[in-house]
């Protein structure tokens, strides 16, 4: 028998990338701004989706994925806007596939699309969905030392939304402290401090999604 | 607990690799793992030991190779591996930093007996 060593250096998600790759151009295409919201479960996604969808209506749907239920998008349907259930079954984290699976329900044409992500702050970090931005959420409850606990889904954001802020005088969360653990992962972080409970920081979300939108896609 | 996804998403890479290669056996395969990389290497390694049977990867080993992380601070330019969280710069102190390596799953090698 012989022998033979290839070399490869080939990343390991290769083919979710060109799924990736492939959702991503397609999108722009369309003309959708598409955000991957990643946080522990709990943080508060469907709530801050719920927030957005007072102000943005029809202009937004949503792709929402659970390891079981459709709860999420019967919360999110209740606010006029489409939303889109994946089911994963128990697996921890969205992929390209299942996204690209999705978007075939997908009807008409939306300005923006949210991705909700499985709520948990590892496994998600790691898979390219398409994504033309990444929100990580970090709510107050949760601590202000989580961005060094799970640094991953910190490093590969580009927006850091603290939520339930109305929460600080309740809970030992420093609000400095969590923000400076967070840029020192990753210095470019955006970072917007909210509550849905008092409306804090939506409007300078809205604001940053319309940037966001414009510098894509200036001709739109 | 996402590292079955991943070793799913390898043995099926290295047995496209070993199709086109004309190859009958999966020998060995290296797979370079980052610290940032969300995959924990014991689980990988217990993943890919399950995953393997049935495959032509079935006696295969797989050799992790660990990759440190590296960054470089963005105030006095120092390249460094950081021991631990936060990242301090080890000259000027000054806390975070942009992280140039330790992000990799990437398979750098494969055996194969051709």
């Amino acid at each position: 028998m012989a022998q033979k060593r290839v070399v490869l250096e080939e990343g390991i998600l290769k083919s979710n990338d060109l799924l990736a790759q492939k959702v991503r151009e397609d999108l722009r295409r369309r003309r959708i701004l598409v955000t991957n919201l990643l946080s522990s479960p709990g943080a508060g996604k469907t709530a801050l989706l719920e927030a957005l969808a007072q102000n943005l209506g029809p202009q937004m749907a949503v792709i929402v994925g659970d390891v079981q239920t459709r709860r999420d998008a019967e919360r999110l349907e209740r606010h006029g806007i489409q939303a889109v259930q994946i089911v994963t079954g128990g697996t921890c984290h969205l992929e390209a596939r299942m996204v690209l699976r999705a978007l075939e329900e997908l009807q008409g044409t939306p300005r923006y699309l949210f991705i909700e992500n499985v709520g948990n702050l590892v496994c998600p970090a790691g898979f390219d969905l398409g994504e033309q931005q990444r929100w990580v959420l970090l709510s107050t409850p949760e601590g202000d030392d989580k961005p060094l606990k799970y640094p991953e889904a910190f490093l590969t954001s580009h927006v850091l939304v603290i939520t339930k802020m109305d929460l600080v005088p309740h809970v030992p969360f420093d609000v400095d402290q969590a923000e400076a653990y967070a840029r020192s992962l990753n210095p470019r972080l955006r970072i917007f401090r909210t509550s849905v409970m008092t409306g804090e920081g939506l409007e300078a979300l809205l604001a940053h999604l319309e940037h966001t939108y414009r510098s894509l896609f200036p001709d739109a | 607990m996402h590292e079955a996804s991943l070793i799913q998403a390898l043995l099926e890479q290295v047995q496209d690799l070993a199709r086109r290669e004309g190859a009958r056996r999966i020998l060995r395969i290296q797979l370079r793992v980052g610290r940032f990389s969300t995959a924990v290497p014991e689980l990988l390694e217990s993943a890919f030991e399950i995953l393997k049977q049935g495959t032509p990867a079935e006696e295969a080993r797989l050799d992790l190779h660990l990759e440190p992380a590296r960054v470089r601070c963005e105030a006095c330019g120092l390249e460094y591996e950081p021991e631990d969280l936060p990242f301090i710069c080890p000259r000027c102190g000054t806390w975070g930093g942009t992280l140039l390596q330790g992000r990799d799953l990437v398979i750098e090698a494969v055996d194969l007996e051709v």
